[in-house]
């Protein structure tokens, strides 16, 4: 759960806001035993994203990052996660939001498949949630840009659901030069 | 670990050996069934027999009794076969087929798989041991179940009750003598195991060799690996310590030194209350940083030696782990003779292979990555270089083209492998030829190529001599992968044209792979590590050593013209600043390396310094990055880009250093930063102005008195010097008239600092021939670089 800041009321309270619709929605879920999607929400350039939690091999406060030259701008570079060496997407640019807000402490989520792995960059990770499958909305008419290729669904609240085996499996994703 | 996983451990090994083992023993049966004159049953048997005997072993040791039930069979009924006491028959062999199937299927199945299969296994034990007594064997064994066999040698229910206590007295026989004492069924395990052939024996043999899974040893590698970055923190954290033992030894010489003026004040001053308490807080605070330094030099020396003892030992370590993942080169040549057979028949041509040094070993994972490079080299040979039959008749040769492959050690940790044919060699004029077809260079360029440059070409894409897109080679893009999975392995490859025909390419690698020396350099901001392998120089160079020539910057480099360019530009990198990059030296490091015969020389923004490098690759998701073949982790963490040489390389050919670097170092020329001389023996005020200065742009060399100032100011060549008054041996004043007195340096300016603040003071500077006089007590950093600027 994400942690409270206490330097900020408004997004306190959005934040106490959300859980308790949260809560209340789990309760209705519960009952009815419904189908539903884990995932870890995050915020990126002012809106709520999640990925599901089926591919997220850890998230990790983000440190020093090398960028590497002569790679597309959505790599912001390598990290050292543990001796291992992990690339960082900015989905941002990948994505094409503008945005250029200062983040305090950005986070990144380690994505990985058996054949492709990399961070994707969080400005704020939000917690850990159920999504019953029915409440996901499929068609996102509102929704246009390079994103919308890459979305699994969105939430009635507004949280954007990103298609983790997609941008997992997409050609763009894999620098070959 | 504990039991449990040691079990599964255990039980893992035993699979990997039982499996072999199988494997022997149904080659050996079908070469024994093969083998009618009887020439080689001998060997063979013994193979077999010793194969049973092993497997019954490591059955044991894992309690599959079943297995070492029906191996023990096995086992005695090869020796009675070795004694002649039985006879070949093709029963025999059918039943000890059979068995070693069983062995097999049954180690393949669960538990309850195998519960199933346990009655057939005492079965054949039992038809074993008719065959074994010299009874032609009856059908097969009833399937009554038999009870489930204890450990070891207990015989089965069925046993004579006058054998039950055989086993245990009989350790000293074997079963040579065995067979007629133990003529009931179900057989008895002979008490050989007990003897001489069995644990003793078999222990010894397994302490020299172990098998472990190169998973494991891997890991094990990539552990010891990182120590490395252990023994380089406390490298730094040593550095830091020793930065602070020197700073704190400063402060008690200072101590000192003001302890004894303060001595003479208390000496003249009555012994008042207060003032008793501040001198005696003053000797408190001095014995203080006296002891401080004290412990803190001690314990600097000790972790020193700690480290190097560490560092010692983690070199010795990983040095030993390392030399566990090493293999023959033999294990990748063993694949040669086929290949060249093959190949030779398709293209229709005869050659003959010559294999020496295949017993030089190397890392594993450099062999397993050279394999590729190997065979497309003889592939090569053969395809390009050897002629067909009839032309090298023509010429004379023999029909026979010969292609040798010999590996060499010239040092410890290098390994050489040259590939030599002695077919037509390399078309010169062709490979321009195709390089011009290529579009990789004009056909003016091509024309002024040395031998040695067009030789290069081939190790770009898009260049083969052979007329014919084949199978084996001519796509062109071969040598341009050789060349590169070489370079990645740090290693170098060179051709040499034979003088008689035929080409020679030589590989040179090292042992092993993972860690190797880089140079850590800087462009632009960030770091990056070139391999030491490649570097063939690291230099600085004056701004006027740049020559242009053909909209290319050129340097001369042991009396040869090499290109230069710019670390920022190959790697695409936003351009410093020179002024920026330099701080305050006119001259520009630079690396020359070198790829594929080619040299290039770059400049960096600084070499920072040589360290070991652990290799890691950037992860599932950047594959192949240009000019960047991998990263490394620092003793801090910090991730570092490894350069690829010859990928630099071949962007530098596709560019030249652009003309913004040659016009800022045009303009650099002409402003040359001044170089200062301060000359201050206080170490705080000298640092600190040093500071200063050098935040401005100058360039600062220091001296510590105004002897040292004034034999700095005859050797070097200075624009200004900034001195102190009051210093031991030479005094601010002494050094002013010193340099005017000097013919060379009389007109060099002079600025004296200085806590005297009177008209005396100021007036023997001016007599002294002082440019300026700034008291410390004005002094701030505006007024002192007002003060340079209108000197300068």
């Amino acid at each position: 759960m994400t942690r409270l800041p206490d330097n900020n009321p408004a997004t306190r309270d959005a934040i106490l806001a959300e859980r308790a619709q949260q809560l209340a929605r789990q309760a209705a879920d519960a009952s009815r035993s419904e189908a539903v999607l884990t995932v870890v929400v995050f915020r990126m350039a002012h809106e709520t994203y999640a990925l599901e939690m089926r591919r997220i091999r850890g998230i990790h406060p983000l440190a020093d990052i090398t960028k590497i030259p002569g790679v597309p701008d959505f790599i912001r570079g390598i990290l050292n996660l543990r001796g291992e060496i992990i690339s960082v997407v900015d989905l941002k640019i990948f994505f094409d939001l503008t945005d250029d807000a200062p983040v305090r402490s950005p986070q990144v989520i380690i994505l990985s498949s058996d054949d492709m792995e990399f961070g994707i960059l969080a400005d704020d990770i939000l917690g850990i949630r159920d999504i019953p499958e029915t409440r996901i909305q499929k068609s996102l008419p509102t929704l246009s840009g390079v994103r919308a290729d890459y979305l699994k669904g969105i939430t009635a609240g507004g949280t954007v659901i990103i298609d983790d085996a997609k941008l997992l499996s997409d050609k763009k994703m894999c620098i070959t030069l | 670990m504990n039991q449990e996983e040691l079990h599964q451990q255990l039980l893992e090994a035993f699979k990997i050996e039982a499996q072999e083992r199988i494997a022997s023993m149904f080659a050996s049966l079908t070469a024994l069934e093969k083998d009618t004159d009887g020439q080689d049953s001998g060997t063979i048997l013994e193979t077999v027999y010793r194969e049973a005997h092993s497997l019954k072993g490591a059955a044991r040791s894992v309690n599959i009794i079943p297995v070492e039930t029906l191996c023990q069979a096995m086992e005695s009924l090869f020796s009675a076969l070795k004694q002649a006491s039985v006879g070949f028959s093709p029963e025999i062999f059918d039943t000890l087929h059979t068995c070693v199937g069983v062995i097999e299927t049954y180690l393949s199945k669960d538990d309850a798989g195998r519960a199933e299969i346990e009655t057939s296994i005492d079965a054949l034990a039992a038809r074993l041991s008719l065959f074994r007594e010299g009874k032609s064997a009856p059908a097969p064994a009833p399937m009554e179940p038999l009870p489930q066999n204890p450990p070891k040698t207990q015989p089965k229910t069925a046993a004579p009750p006058s054998l039950s206590n055989a086993p245990e007295t009989g350790a000293a026989e074997t079963d040579l003598t065995a067979p007629q004492e133990m003529s009931q069924t179900p057989p008895i395990p002979p008490p050989q195991e007990k003897s001489h052939a069995g644990r003793p024996a078999a222990g010894s043999v397994l302490m020299d060799t172990v098998r472990i899974s190169t998973a494991k040893l891997d890991a094990l590698l990539l552990k010891t690996e990182e120590l490395i970055i252990l023994k380089q923190i406390m490298n730094q954290h040593l550095e830091k310590i020793d930065t602070i033992a020197k700073t704190l030894h400063h402060w008690k010489k200072i101590s000192e030194k003001s302890k004894k003026e303060l001595q003479d004040i208390r000496d003249q001053l009555p012994a008042q209350g207060n003032l008793k308490k501040f001198f005696e807080l003053y000797d408190i605070n001095h014995d203080q940083i006296r002891d401080t330094d004290h412990q803190l030099r001690e314990m600097a020396a000790t972790m020193d030696h700690s480290s190097r003892r560490l560092g010692g030992m983690v070199d010795d370590l990983l040095y030993e782990v390392k030399k566990t993942s090493l293999l023959p080169f033999s294990t990748l040549f063993s694949l040669l003779p086929r290949m060249v057979r093959e190949i030779s028949r398709d293209l229709g041509k005869k050659t003959d292979l010559e294999i020496s040094g295949g017993d030089i070993e190397i890392d594993k994972r450099i062999l397993e990555n050279l394999k590729d490079p190997l065979l497309h080299l003889i592939r090569n040979s053969i395809d390009h270089g050897i002629e067909p039959p009839a032309e090298r008749l023509k010429k004379e040769k023999s029909e026979w083209g010969q292609i040798l492959v010999q590996v060499s050690q010239p040092e410890s940790n290098k390994v050489e492998i040259t590939i030599t044919d002695d077919g037509k060699g390399m078309d010169l004029e062709k490979i321009r030829e195709k390089a011009v077809t290529a579009g990789l260079l004009d056909q003016g360029t091509a024309d002024r190529l040395t031998a040695d440059e067009t030789i290069a070409l081939i190790f770009q894409s898009g260049i083969s001599t052979s007329p014919l897109i084949t199978e084996i080679s001519g796509r062109g893009l071969g040598m341009a992968i050789v060349g590169e999975t070489i370079e990645n392995l740090s290693g170098l490859i060179r051709v040499t044209p034979d003088p008689g025909g035929g080409t020679t390419f030589t590989i040179t690698l090292p042992v092993s792979l993972s860690t190797f020396r880089g140079i850590m350099v800087s462009a632009s901001g960030s770091d990056f590590i070139l391999p030491v392998a490649h570097i063939d120089h690291t230099l600085r160079i004056r701004p006027e050593d740049i020559r242009s020539a053909e909209k290319q910057s050129i340097i001369a480099f042991n009396d040869r013209p090499i290109s230069l360019v710019s670390l920022s530009d190959l790697l695409g990198l936003p351009h410093t600043p020179l002024h920026e990059k330099n701080g305050k030296e006119i001259t520009l490091p630079v690396v020359v390396f070198s790829s594929s015969e080619k040299t290039i020389a770059c400049i960096v923004d600084h070499i920072i310094g040589e360290q070991e490098v652990l290799v890691k690759n950037l992860g599932k998701q950047l594959k192949k990055v240009p000019n960047i073949s991998g990263a490394t982790i620092l003793g801090n963490g910090r991730v570092v880009p490894i350069l690829n040489v010859g990928d630099l390389i071949a962007t530098a050919a596709g560019k030249s250093m652009g003309r913004p670097l040659s016009q800022e170092i045009e303009q650099k020329k002409k402003e040359t930063p001044k170089s200062l001389l301060v000359v201050e023996d206080s170490f705080t005020s000298r640092t600190l102005l040093k500071n200063i200065l050098e935040a401005t742009g100058y360039r600062v060399s220091t001296a510590i008195d105004g002897e040292d100032g004034l034999q700095q100011l005859r050797a070097g060549d200075f624009d200004l010097v900034i001195s102190d008054v009051e210093m031991p041996k030479m005094n601010g004043f002494d050094l002013t008239r010193n340099i005017r007195a000097d013919k060379r340096l009389t007109r060099t300016p002079v600025v004296l600092v200085t806590s005297l603040d009177s008209r005396e003071d100021r007036e023997q500077g001016v007599d002294a021939g002082a440019d300026a006089y700034i008291v410390k007590s004005k002094f701030d950093q505006s007024n002192l670089l007002e003060v340079l600027k209108r000197l300068l």
